[in-house]
């Protein structure tokens, strides 16, 4: 089951915010995150999911979608 | 497009920093004159110095002059090749060895500066196959590093074992080669790693550590090995990464580790091989420094004296200060504006102190980082006390 809905509630939860999140949304663009609040984010996602997160691959995430793609693999390779 | 306008963020900072503090640039401020290891000319006014990692305050200690003087005589100024090619003398490999008897660690890799030491060591000990856990807090030099070397990267809350273990545990059997990462005292809020609870992680779930003791060496255990010395921990430590910058008061960085195979780095770390190696004068100067430093528990003892006098003062005065008292203070302040307002105030009164903002500092914060040396007297805490109570004035 893909983690997107989880993920959009954690960003929700996290920086209050108010606006429509989809999969489409930007995290830094429309979410505003900055580097720090990426960080806090990530932290956030290790612990509800129970995974680990290499931040490597950050690199890669732009689109909350991209995220929950990243999570959806780590949870797969841990099952 | 030009390939500057990505600078604009650091010009309108920079912008922000000089109007809040009066027309003066806080950062890469210069210091003219020396009158002392802790006094000087900035700004054409005689200023004490509280911002310098002068720890010990050797910096014009006349037996570590004279030797850097009779290497200068002696040796020339400068190497001229790296360690690889023709830039090993002699007396590298003396302070080399001098590091892995102080250490008792067997083996020791010298760099051209500590910077290069974190780049160099953490670089070449993990790649895109290894695993690497980092500290929330780390340095720069340790997060460079971490990105030079590919391995795959984990960053557990500042300080906090607890978090480590939970990220250890997750990685399951991959944790018992990952390379832990750690500071002995934090370069920016002045707080002690947690040291033995960190090595009881390391005994439960495995891997290696590499402690950064930067600014613990010199400052920290009997002998001024560092905080793992302190703690009593140094077997359990694998590399103990350091600096000649500030308890030993000149430049250089080292690696020491109790595995023959440090000894291997040296064949693959870019940062060891392709950098000219320390000009002799500046071994010479650490050799000395290191001796001396050994012997001096009377200045670690006024050091620590001054921190706790100083943390305690701060905290009275209603400033936001870091978790613990060591030689390195931090005032933390409300934002960058405010922070830069209140270090012009201290350089009123003749007190620099470092102005610290992000991406320097952990998080958004802002900081009055204050690092004291044994070289002050009571007299200049007395001072450094009477300028904080200005800033503190005007709250």
């Amino acid at each position: 089951m893909s983690s997107t809905i989880e993920l959009i509630q954690l960003i929700k939860s996290l920086h209050g915010a108010t606006q429509d999140i989809s999969p489409d949304t930007s995290l830094t663009q429309n979410v505003g995150l900055t580097s720090v609040e990426v960080m806090e984010l990530i932290e956030a996602v290790e612990d509800h999911f129970d995974i680990g997160f290499p931040l490597n691959k950050l690199e890669n995430v732009k689109y909350v979608s991209d995220l929950a793609e990243i999570i959806d693999g780590l949870l797969k390779e841990q099952a | 497009m030009s390939l500057f306008d990505k600078f604009q963020e650091t010009l309108k900072t920079a912008e922000i920093l000089a109007h809040s503090a009066n027309h003066t640039m806080p950062i890469g401020l210069s210091t003219d004159h020396l009158y002392s290891p802790v006094e000087g000319e900035m700004c054409g006014r005689k200023t004490l110095l509280a911002g310098t990692n002068n720890y010990l305050g050797l910096t014009f200690h006349p037996e570590i002059i004279a030797a850097a003087k009779n290497a200068l005589d002696t040796l020339g100024t400068g190497s001229t090749g790296s360690r690889m090619a023709s830039g090993t003398y002699a007396i590298h490999k003396t302070l080399e060895a001098d590091l892995a008897t102080f250490f008792n660690k067997g083996h020791t890799i010298l760099f051209t500066t500590g910077y290069q030491a974190n780049l160099g060591m953490i670089s070449t000990l993990v790649g895109p196959e290894d695993v690497l856990l980092i500290d929330a807090d780390s340095h720069a030099s340790i997060y460079d590093a971490a990105k030079m070397s590919g391995a795959e990267l984990y960053r557990f809350r500042h300080n906090d074992p607890d978090d480590l273990a939970k990220r250890l545990k997750r990685l399951g059997p991959k944790a018992q080669d990952a390379l832990i990462v750690l500071e002995g005292i934090y370069s920016m809020l002045g707080d002690l790693a947690r040291i033995k609870e960190f090595v009881e992680v390391k005994r439960q779930y495995g891997g290696y550590i590499l402690l950064d003791e930067a600014h613990s060496l010199g400052v920290l255990g009997p002998q001024g090995q560092g905080l793992a010395a302190e703690a009593g921990v140094m077997d359990e430590i694998d590399f103990i990464v350091g600096t000649f910058s500030k308890s030993l008061g000149c430049i250089g960085g080292y690696c020491s580790s109790h595995f023959p195979e440090l000894e291997l780095v040296r064949n693959n770390s870019r940062a060891y091989m392709f950098s000219a190696s320390s000009a002799p004068s500046v071994v010479a100067t650490a050799r000395k420094a290191l001796e001396i430093v050994s012997g001096a528990s009377d200045l670690r003892d006024k050091l620590w004296r001054h921190a706790e006098r100083l943390y305690g003062e701060l905290k009275d005065m209603g400033f936001r200060v870091g978790p613990q008292a060591s030689p390195v203070l931090a005032v933390l302040m409300d934002s960058t504006q405010e922070a830069a307002t209140a270090w012009q105030l201290l350089m009123q009164q003749g007190l620099y102190v470092n102005l610290v903002i992000p991406p320097a500092t952990p998080g958004t914060m802002s900081l009055l980082r204050c690092s004291l040396s044994a070289a002050h007297s009571d007299e200049h805490i007395n001072q450094i006390i009477a300028a904080y109570k200005t800033v503190a004035e005007l709250r």
